[in-house]
């Protein structure tokens, strides 16, 4: 009796590409300019009185995140914006929750010059470098220049070395890609159902690609308002479009379970509240805790190995 | 030595062809080095972005990594090739570049709308499939009819054919349902104003224009070259024929000039053998004499330059006689007639005598040449003859 509505409707259901993929095991990045990278992101010297690092609100190695909702930046000041985890960033489409650039070392620019953030400019922490022995020894090794006498601390090799260290933070091996991977088995009955509803319920079409989610903008409150501080206002500060107003990147979901709290508010504490609010204000779907709990098993299979860059450290 | 200095010009306009040929040759080098990269890196961001177009208007199908990628390189590599094609001087470039930049800024926006409503729609229409079962199981109060009007109004809303609402009193979730299906149908609206845009901000055109332009500028490039080159050449070789002339009638002239003084010295040579010659001056001052003129009047050639022609002049000579000579080359005529002269011992000689006035290059008598023939011998005889005639009247 339904049968010719059901085929449109199986077909829509279904993906021609598997919508998420796995973290590849063998990243490519340079070493050396990474180790220079973390030496630098771990270094107070890049803020504006000496106390903050990247790696005050990233914590590492842990999740890359505060677990904070909001962290201080610099003078102590308060970020209304929860710190995003910079555990696999360089797979994501763009950076900062507006969207404020799809480069990475503008990212990294754009946080260290930040009033908010680290509060100085490239120009003071590279006159701060050049006056360190040991930096200038380690710039001169890894990056090879013309000759000997030109500059090697300049704002490309500091960019390019932090950015190269945020290419080294990613995860791989989770539960989840050794499924994706043809390792069926290692999900409980629980998990994979709840992989399945995470598809059927509309969750993968944002939250999709390798870092299940990053990819794409979207409107918190598609299908009932979603209340947060009203300072924020989203992608808007950015495009002047009116359409864009309480827009924000849709966040990775990769470590969800350790990067607590969520949302881009950081107002939920929980993974479950956060399901539980991502099904009523984004999918319009009304609440059923069982689902809820099969997607938050799901969720918790996607926290991946440490780095390699950062094992080692306590 | 002399002659080689023909050569000079002939180097300088050699050299100069060449020096100008190098430098016109590396410039156009340059040139056409820059417009070589614009029309590659051009072919290259439209092949980008037509990847990039064909990956959105396909994201149901596609990798959605790859789209990801794609956005970003497409980002960095339209920045930089803004920049490459800015720093060139082109008025024309510059305009497209400025075209290329705002089309592109306005397409960014556009790439992620369709993504987000495409997420969206996708969203509504999965909730729609999946609570359809639930109308049917809550809704028992419907008729058969108005079940079958229902899910032909869903299946129709999913497959995009429907615009309206489902106006069914009594359903469960039926505000849900047309709060989903509004969602579809204005998230395909506005889809549908992003595709427009797609193809309204195309850059393809002006990335043709673009490598078009390339092209004509080396053509133009190339032509204003060899015409120039052209120009060069048959300058060139006029400057050469021209030299060649000068050379040719230079040598020629030479010749000329060596011959005619051969033949002169040849002239002088019989008569200094022949004649006595001397030169004088306005005055009558000798200037020249040869050395027969020497031989003849016994004196050196030293007694006599700067001397006046007196010096040989006999008493018996009466003065009327040098009045008519000096009057007959005064007045530019050539003098002739039979002088009798007295040599340094006192001798006395015969000789008939030639003055010719001779013309400076001003066309007035610069001097005068004296040519005269000894006839003596002849005038002795004579002499004798008339004694003994004039004697044998007076016996």
């Amino acid at each position: 009796m339904y049968k010719f509505l059901l085929v449109p409707l199986a077909s829509l259901a279904l993906f021609a590409q598997e919508p998420i993929t796995p973290i590849s095991d063998n990243i490519i990045y340079n070493k050396a300019k990474a180790e220079l990278g973390k030496k630098l992101f771990f270094d107070k010297e890049l803020s504006k009185d000496g106390k903050l690092s990247c790696a005050s609100c990233h914590h590492l190695p842990g999740n890359g995140a505060d677990k904070k909702r909001f962290s201080r930046g610099s003078d102590n000041k308060t970020i209304h914006i929860n710190t995003p985890t910079v555990l696999n960033s360089a797979n994501n489409g763009s950076f900062f929750f507006e969207g404020k650039t799809t480069d990475i070392k503008k990212q990294v620019e754009i946080s260290i010059e930040s009033p908010l953030e680290l509060d100085t400019t490239v120009g003071s922490i590279l006159n701060r470098l050049k006056q360190s022995k040991q930096y200038k020894e380690a710039f001169d090794t890894v990056y090879t220049r013309q000759d000997e006498k030109q500059e090697s601390v300049t704002k490309e090799h500091l960019l390019d070395a932090i950015a190269e260290f945020e290419k080294a933070l990613s995860t791989p091996n989770s539960k989840f890609d050794k499924y994706l991977r043809g390792d069926t088995k290692i999900f409980t009955k629980e998990e994979a159902t709840g992989y399945k509803k995470f598809i059927s319920m509309g969750c993968v079409n944002c939250h999709n690609g390798v870092n299940i989610g990053g990819n794409m903008y979207q409107k918190m409150g598609i299908f009932t308002p979603y209340t947060q501080d009203q300072t924020l206002n989203g992608r808007i500060d950015i495009t002047n479009r009116k359409r864009d107003k309480y827009v924000y990147k849709v966040p990775s979901l990769r470590n969800i379970a350790i990067t607590a709290p969520y949302m881009h508010d950081g107002q939920i504490r929980t993974l479950k509240n956060a399901i539980k609010s991502m099904r009523e204000h984004q999918l319009g779907v009304t609440n059923n805790s069982k689902s809820i709990r099969q997607i938050e098993a799901f969720l918790r299979t996607l926290t991946g190995e440490t780095p390699a860059i950062l094992k080692g450290e306590r | 030595m002399k002659k080689y200095l023909v050569l000079i010009p002939i180097l300088i306009v050699v050299a100069s062809v060449i020096v100008f040929y190098t430098n016109k040759n590396l410039e156009i080098k340059e040139a056409e080095h820059k417009l070589t990269i614009i029309k590659e890196t051009s072919h290259e961001l439209d092949k980008m972005f037509k990847n990039h177009i064909f990956l959105i208007e396909n994201l149901d199908t596609v990798n959605v990594d790859e789209v990801t990628q794609s956005a970003k390189e497409l980002e960095s590599y339209t920045k930089k090739y803004l920049e490459t094609i800015n720093a060139m001087d082109y008025e024309r470039l510059y305009s497209l570049a400025k075209i290329i930049r705002s089309k592109s800024d306005a397409l960014k926006y556009v790439y992620e709308d369709i993504k987000t409503d495409r997420a969206i729609i996708k969203s509504s229409k999965i909730w729609a499939i999946n609570n359809f079962d639930s109308y049917i199981k809550y809704t028992h109060s419907l008729s058969y009819k108005n079940k079958e009007y229902l899910k032909y109004l869903v299946t129709a809303a999913i497959n995009n054919s429907y615009k309206g609402l489902v106006n069914i009193k009594n359903v469960k979730y039926a505000d849900a349902l047309n709060q989903n299906l509004v969602m579809i149908q204005s998230k395909e609206q506005s889809l549908a104003k992003s595709f427009d845009m797609l193809q309204k901000n195309d850059i393809s055109y002006e990335l043709n224009e673009i490598i078009l332009f390339t092209f004509k500028t080396m053509d133009n490039l190339r032509t204003q070259t060899d015409t120039i080159i052209k120009k060069l050449l048959i300058g060139s070789t006029l400057i050469l024929l021209f030299a060649l002339g000068m050379y040719a009638r230079a040598i020629n002239s030479l010749a000329q000039s060596r011959k005619l003084k051969n033949e002169l010295s040849e002239f002088v040579h019989a008569l200094d053998e022949s004649a006595i010659v001397s030169k004088s001056d306005l005055e009558g001052n000798i200037t020249y004499v040869n050395d027969k003129f020497c031989n003849v009047t016994g004196y050196t050639r030293e007694q006599l330059i700067g001397k006046s022609h007196n010096i040989v002049r006999h008493p018996d000579m009466p003065e009327g006689l040098f009045k008519r000579l000096w009057n007959t080359i005064e007045d530019n005529r050539i003098f002739k007639g039979t002088i009798k002269n007295k040599a340094k011992d006192g001798s006395v000689y015969y000789v008939d005598t030639t003055i010719i006035p001779i013309h400076g290059e001003d066309g007035k008598i610069k001097e005068y040449l004296s040519v005269r023939y000894d006839v003596t011998n002849f005038y002795k005889e004579f002499d004798a003859s008339e004694d003994k005639r004039q004697g044998n009247r007076g016996l």
